[in-house]
């Protein structure tokens, strides 16, 4: 268990930048997603911090220490790869127990025959096979001890990389995408059992991933990369509901996040929606405004603004509904309906949009999140909000 | 009304009894066509690989030579006479000791070879071409090149031997040391080979499994080397070592130019007795009987092989 922190990291791949000035401290016992488009550097980071990569300028620290001129065995890390890396020539039992083996038999030890009889290693590898045993107990794996890894399934094979990770109690994991080869209902088991498996061993976890639902349910805290660069650290609260960055917005949060094109009224800083005043109030400079689906609420007769339903999804718990505005023609949409509202059976017909006043979010042209509240009377609801 | 449906059963029971015939028909003229299809492939194989077979087996049991008009059977003659042959027991000595030789000596050269290769930042696709050569030209042509290094009196490898202290001599024409000259060749003309195997097979190794050992703690060339290149190599290996034997077992190009077995049969391999019994001294059934044992060792080795590569070596 231990802190890691991530300072001023730059990387480059020949002509192109991969990672630029790239900050992050991840306390101990802490579990953090690094998150972004296929890319992003998120991977680059990771195998920087096992040093399996080297960063071209600044340092890793890991619990205080400087590991910046240490081998990947010497940082004690555990990582579990994307494609598991298990030696497919070793049964599970032995694919366990390598790091141990590594650690306290000598090359002489580690002999095939000879190495048993040579002094030392039988007390060795009895306390080896003890704690493979106890790991693989935990993972419930105990009854694959014997197989080779071409013999088990996509989940049991991630168990097994795992198991091969925490039996060397390193001071933080690493885990690269650990859950893309899985099909999906794996993954959602899985994700709950890497969940509960941080809680257990409170150790530190950098957990790299494309899919925001799997940072979302899994981290402490997510950072958010984009072209090479952190772009927002924060809970998953945060970053859904208070994202920084335009394409942070964009990225988390399914269906995507609305962007509506706005129009700032001088002087009273009410924004206008194709003219419509949309009940709040933003800065001069924003060009555009975000609202989760969710904040969208979809009305057969009244509303902010009119539209055509374009497309509308059943999903049993919930209907998604896509709405092509008549002002906006250029703009769809989606809107989170709940259960049982029957908007499948009426595409085509119209429908009016308004929004949750307290959850809109503005961002200025560059795509940076500027200031923005409900203030003035709604004209859909003629009521006026009091606001400081 | 009524009439046009029952017209129209009748219609469709007569159908159906057509429909029966015309598939047994059909099944009998798809079998025959099958076997018609098949046919070109079964003369030649009969033709080319059973017939042969099967008369140079025929053959060992008659006391035919070449030229002669008629044969007369004569059992095991053949074989009786082989146990009591020195030269027999000579020549697959000989064979196993080629095979013996040529074998490691060429799998372990060309693991390293490919490893050194691998390891390069540039250059690769030279050195593949350099090593590669002597599997690409013919063997009876570098033999003669070989011939010609070994000579004693302006041959390199002697003039250079000499330099260090050694008689100049042809080593080819020594007793003790012409078998082990052909093994040089045998292993310096299958290196190559070889290499390209064990190139084939290490790029087949994924990255990450270096990484994740690296990570475990295993960060030596020779653990590298011992915990994954080594095992992940094994079907590759297990394919060298039985196409190389295969091929030390046929030795005879090396043989015929360089030594025609001498001297003192300290060079007589298999196929070369073969070849002196059935074209020097014209005892065909002779050389087919010897034919038959050399045939017994390729099977063994084949019987191996498709028993071990296909079920032992593979991990998935």
């Amino acid at each position: 268990m231990a802190e890691v922190k991530i300072r001023n990291v730059s990387k480059r791949f020949g002509d192109t930048s991969v990672l630029e000035n790239a900050s992050l401290t991840i306390a101990k016992g802490e579990f953090v997603s690094l998150i972004g488009p296929s890319g992003c550097g998120k991977s680059t980071l990771l195998r920087i911090i096992s040093g399996l990569e080297l960063q071209d300028a600044g340092q890793i620290t890991i619990a205080d220490r400087v590991v910046d001129d240490l081998r990947p065995s010497a940082r004690n890390l555990a990582m579990v790869f994307q494609s598991y890396a298990l030696y497919p020539h070793l049964n599970v039992a032995s694919n366990i127990a390598m790091p141990l083996r590594m650690q306290r038999l000598n090359s002489f030890q580690r002999l095939p025959v000879i190495g048993r009889f040579l002094p030392g290693s039988s007390a060795a590898n009895d306390g080896i096979a003890r704690q493979v045993r106890d790991a693989a107990e935990m993972l419930d794996i105990s009854h694959l001890l014997e197989r080779k890894p071409g013999q088990l399934s996509g989940g049991q094979r991630q168990r097994v990389a795992v198991g091969r990770a925490l039996v060397c109690n390193p001071a933080a994991f690493l885990l690269d995408e650990p859950l893309s080869n899985l099909d999906a209902k794996l993954r959602v088991h899985m994700r709950t059992e890497i969940a509960q498996l941080h809680r257990r061993l409170q150790a530190t976890f950098i957990y790299v991933t494309h899919d925001q639902v799997e940072a979302m349910t899994m981290s402490d805290r997510i950072a958010v990369m984009m072209d090479g660069n952190i772009i927002q650290t924060g809970t998953p609260d945060e970053v859904y509901d208070n994202p920084t960055d335009i394409r942070v917005a964009e990225f988390i949060g399914s269906p995507k996040i609305n962007l509506i094109p706005v129009d700032v009224e001088p002087g009273r800083g009410v924004a206008l929606l194709a003219g419509a005043d949309s009940g709040v109030v933003a800065e001069a400079t924003a060009v555009c405004l975000g609202v989760r689906p969710e904040a969208v609420t979809i009305s057969p007769d009244n509303g902010l603004l009119a539209g055509t339903v374009e497309h509308a999804e059943n999903l049993g718990s919930e209907e998604y509904v896509q709405v092509r505005l008549h002002a906006l023609p250029d703009t769809l949409i989606t809107s989170r309906a709940s259960h049982g509202t029957g908007w499948t059976r009426r595409v085509g017909s119209t429908a009016h949009v308004s929004f949750d006043r307290d959850r809109i979010l503005a961002f200025d042209g560059a795509g940076k999140r500027v200031a923005c509240q409900p203030g003035v009377p709604h004209p859909a609801s003629g009521k006026a909000v009091a606001h400081g | 009304m009524a009439d046009v449906t029952l017209a129209g059963n009748r219609y469709q029971a007569a159908q159906k009894r057509a429909d029966r015939r015309r598939t047994s028909m059909r099944e009998f003229r798809m079998q025959g066509l099958a076997w018609m299809l098949a046919l070109p492939a079964l003369f030649l194989m009969g033709m080319l690989l059973l017939g042969p077979l099967l008369a140079v087996v025929l053959l060992s049991f008659t006391d035919y030579s070449l030229g002669n008009g008629s044969l007369d059977w004569r059992g095991l003659d053949n074989y009786q006479a082989m146990l009591g042959d020195d030269i027999f027991y000579k020549s697959i000595g000989n064979t196993l000791a080629y095979v013996g030789i040529v074998v490691p000596g060429s799998l372990v050269l060309g693991l390293g070879a490919a490893l050194l290769i691998e390891s390069l930042t540039r250059g690769k696709a030279f050195w593949r071409a350099v090593y590669f050569l002597p599997v690409m030209a013919t063997l009876i042509a570098m033999a003669i090149v070989w011939e010609f290094m070994m000579s004693a009196r302006f041959g390199i490898i002697p003039q250079t031997l000499a330099l260090l202290g050694f008689p100049a001599k042809n080593w080819l024409q020594e007793t003790a040391t012409a078998l082990p000259v052909l093994c040089i060749i045998g292993i310096w003309q299958s290196l190559g080979f070889n290499m390209v195997l064990f190139m084939a097979g290490l790029s087949g190794i994924p990255r990450s499994l270096y990484e994740a050992l690296e990570l475990d703690g295993g960060s030596s060339a020779w653990t590298r080397f011992w915990t994954i290149t080594w095992p992940m190599l094994a079907p590759v290996t297990m394919f060298v070592v039985i196409i190389t034997a295969i091929r030390s077992f046929q030795v005879f190009d090396t043989v015929h130019v360089l030594t025609k077995g001498g001297p003192n049969n300290a060079t007589m391999v298999l196929i070369y007795q073969i070849y002196q019994e059935g074209f020097d001294f014209f005892r065909s059934s002779y050389a087919a009987a010897l034919t038959v044992v050399f045939l017994v060792f390729i099977f063994i080795l084949t019987v191996i092989k498709a028993r071990t590569i296909e079920n032992k070596v593979h991990y998935s």
